[in-house]
């Protein structure tokens, strides 16, 4: 046989598998493959339509590109369908008895809509692609394991990370203060990191790093300040001789060692003290910190030493009397200097909206309505204090049954709409007091742990249990407190609106358990309740035990609007 | 919050915000589940916000019982929502 007619036979053999999917009677089928010749293109399609009917032996069995196997054409005219609604479809077809090894044959179907001969048929083209498939599946194999490899090296790298970072102090609430921070690395490893340490019951420090440079190189600068300063603030406190200047004396020494020549390092360290009212300062280059008085002016506190740098010694520490300072806001450069969607920095709208926002929640949506893409890392401390009329405007004592819970929820809705016109708020605030609420009553009173819960609802065991936790005499005695507190008229022209649930349970480590909350690994069924209320309220913020957690959102009371009017 | 059901498909609207809301939302998810196949698609219209139990239900369909779920969001903060909390993939959540 000649080359071409070898083609032609190849061709030709090709054409069967079109026969279980096509009716030869209906539609015309034409072959192509580029490695065929036009000649014996012609020829082999000549054959075809002089025979009209193909072989048998050949069946479609897939789709490649296609997770859903529902979307096989089980007739010619869904095929035909299919070719129609598609530029192409990937095809595999399965050579059928022919002994026990089956051949696959990958072809790409092309659908030409155009009328030959007498009565509307159509022309099918088809291209052989086992061999480029076979490459691409090889390269998504490949693909994949790279992906999967560096998705672990970047989980364990951010576990890690999460692990090195010590935040204590945040979504706290102490002595009339509100702790919160927020946290947003650009990429898993971060220049950004910061901390914040309980030194004392009423001193905390504070430090927010930022490291030149973005990725890899300024994570391992960032990382190592942080973990250089957790242990010295450690050791500090365990010899009983913590030193505010001391600490930072002995970073500054030991990081400018490690420090390139050219490299800097900017940060701000706080030392916030609420018996003294005061709090000490240095901020190494880094912007900043914003601090807003009771009736409203804010000011910005600017850095008192120049970024670190292996050949420059500052250590300059300034004090603040905080006795009339009502708001106080720590931050990268990430977050004032990130772009606008009109084209200039945050920086311009920051003071506003700090005046203007009563929480940090509230603030990062300002922000967040404001910019475009994030090209930094982000990372805010955020502190709050504000006075609430001693009365609360509407409190409860409930049992720790469900029963009782949905019918405190529905009296807090009522009072809700009675405070705020605003039914988004509304809604919001009641989902996230349904979701502390709830927690109150399964982790604080009832005592049931996360892993239990999560074991019981694998087991659907869930609600059995709680009606039987319910019923005993330990829990029988177990009450929970809501109690919901305005301020009075802030200086923007807003109030706070302050709810507290407290429950008679042990307590849990709250920083654990949004740290576990906010892992972007998390995939379990329990554990997004707070996340959720802190999505969608100003913020919640705990005592130090863990068994009273705060509500705080700002609202245009419905009282001031009929005043106004 | 209502819930309509119909061949495979289950369609919420209302707010979903209160702990009956969470367990008639089981109930019925569980209901197109047990009776038909495993795949079911919910549409949620007019809710901003979901209960965490709801989410608990529904990952415990798809993770445990191996349920296959398509959920619609009509409410672009519902989406966010479901988004900061990366459970767009895990959930087959579509923007509508």
């Amino acid at each position: 046989m000649s080359d071409n007619d070898l083609q032609i036979k190849e061709l030709q053999d090709k054409l069967k598998y079109l026969y279980a999917v096509m009716d030869a009677q209906k539609f015309l089928c034409a072959v192509y493959d580029s490695h065929f010749s036009l000649e014996s293109f012609n020829s082999a399609f000549q054959t075809l339509f002089i025979d009209g009917r193909l072989g048998s032996d050949f069946m479609l069995v897939a789709l490649l590109d296609s997770y859903d196997k529902q979307q096989l054409p089980s007739t010619d005219k869904a095929l035909i369908h299919m070719l129609e609604s598609s530029d192409c479809v990937k095809a595999v077809f399965e050579m059928d008895g022919s002994g026990d090894i089956k051949e696959k044959l990958v072809l790409s179907l092309t659908l030409s809509r155009f009328h030959f001969a007498d009565d509307g048929k159509y022309i099918i083209t088809m291209s052989d692609i086992t061999e480029q498939e076979r490459v691409r599946k090889q390269e998504i194999e490949l693909l994949k394991y790279r992906e999967k490899y560096h998705n672990t090296q970047q989980r364990d790298a951010f576990k890690k990370q999460m692990k090195i970072i010590r935040d204590e102090v945040s979504h706290r609430d102490s002595y009339g203060w509100f702790f919160d921070s927020y946290y947003k690395p650009l990429d898993i490893l971060s220049g950004d990191t910061y901390g914040s340490i309980v030194v004392r019951d009423e001193v905390y420090l504070f430090y927010v790093i930022d490291a030149m440079g973005k990725g890899l190189a300024a994570s391992v600068t960032s990382i190592q300040s942080t973990s250089f300063i957790n242990n010295a603030v450690d050791i500090a406190l365990n010899k009983n001789d913590f030193n505010f200047e001391a600490i930072i004396r002995s970073f500054c020494a030991y990081i400018k060692k490690q420090l390139l020549d050219e490299e800097l390092l900017c940060v701000t360290f706080i030392l916030f003290d609420m018996r003294e009212q005061k709090f000490c300062y240095a901020s190494f280059g880094m912007p900043p910190i914003l601090l807003e008085s009771s009736k409203g002016d804010v000011v910005r506190l600017s850095p008192n030493n120049p970024p670190i740098m292996s050949f420059i010694d500052s250590n300059n520490v300034g004090t603040v009397d905080i006795s009339d300072i009502n708001k106080i806001a720590i931050f990268s450069d990430g977050f004032n200097e990130s772009m606008t969607k009109s084209a200039r920095l945050y920086d311009k709208f920051l003071e506003n909206d700090f005046f203007t926002t009563d929480t940090l929640g509230n603030l990062v949506k300002k922000f967040s309505e404001k910019t475009t893409e994030f090209e930094d890392d982000i990372t805010v401390i955020y502190m709050r204090q504000v006075e609430f009329k001693e009365k609360p405007e509407f409190e409860m004592l409930i049992e720790s049954s469900k029963r009782e819970i949905i019918m405190a929820l529905e009296e807090i809705d009522t009072f809700l709409r009675s405070i705020t016109e605003d039914e988004m708020q509304q809604a919001s605030l009641a989902m996230s007091i349904n979701e502390l609420l709830m927690n109150a009553y399964e982790h604080g009173n009832l005592g049931i742990s996360s892993e239990y819960k999560q074991n019981l609802l694998m087991a659907d065991q869930y609600e059995k249990m709680l009606n039987e936790l319910e019923k005993k005499p330990e829990n029988l005695i177990n009450k929970i407190f809501i109690g919901i507190y305005l301020s009075e008229e802030l200086p923007n022209g807003t109030r706070l609106l302050k709810i507290i649930i407290s429950d008679s349970g042990k307590g849990f480590n709250f920083s654990e358990a949004i740290k576990h909350a906010n892992s972007p690994f998390n995939t379990e069924f329990r554990g997004r309740g707070i996340k959720m209320s802190l999505h969608s309220v100003g913020g919640i913020y705990y005592n130090s035990k863990g068994k009273k957690v705060t509500i705080l959102d700002s609202i245009k009371y419905s009282s001031d609007k009929k005043e106004e009017k | 919050m209502q819930i309509e059901k119909k061949d495979g498909k289950m369609t919420v609207t209302g707010l979903i915000k209160t702990i009956e809301d969470s367990t008639h939302f089981k109930e019925e998810m569980y209901s197109l589940l047990n009776t038909t196949t495993k795949t079911l698609a919910i549409h949620i219209t007019d809710s901003f916000i979901v209960t965490s139990s709801i989410i608990g239900t529904m990952l415990k369909a798809v993770n445990v019982d191996k349920a296959k779920l398509t959920v619609y969001v009509y409410q672009d903060d519902l989406y966010t929502l479901f988004d900061q909390l990366k459970l767009v993939d895990l959930l087959n959540i579509k923007k509508i």
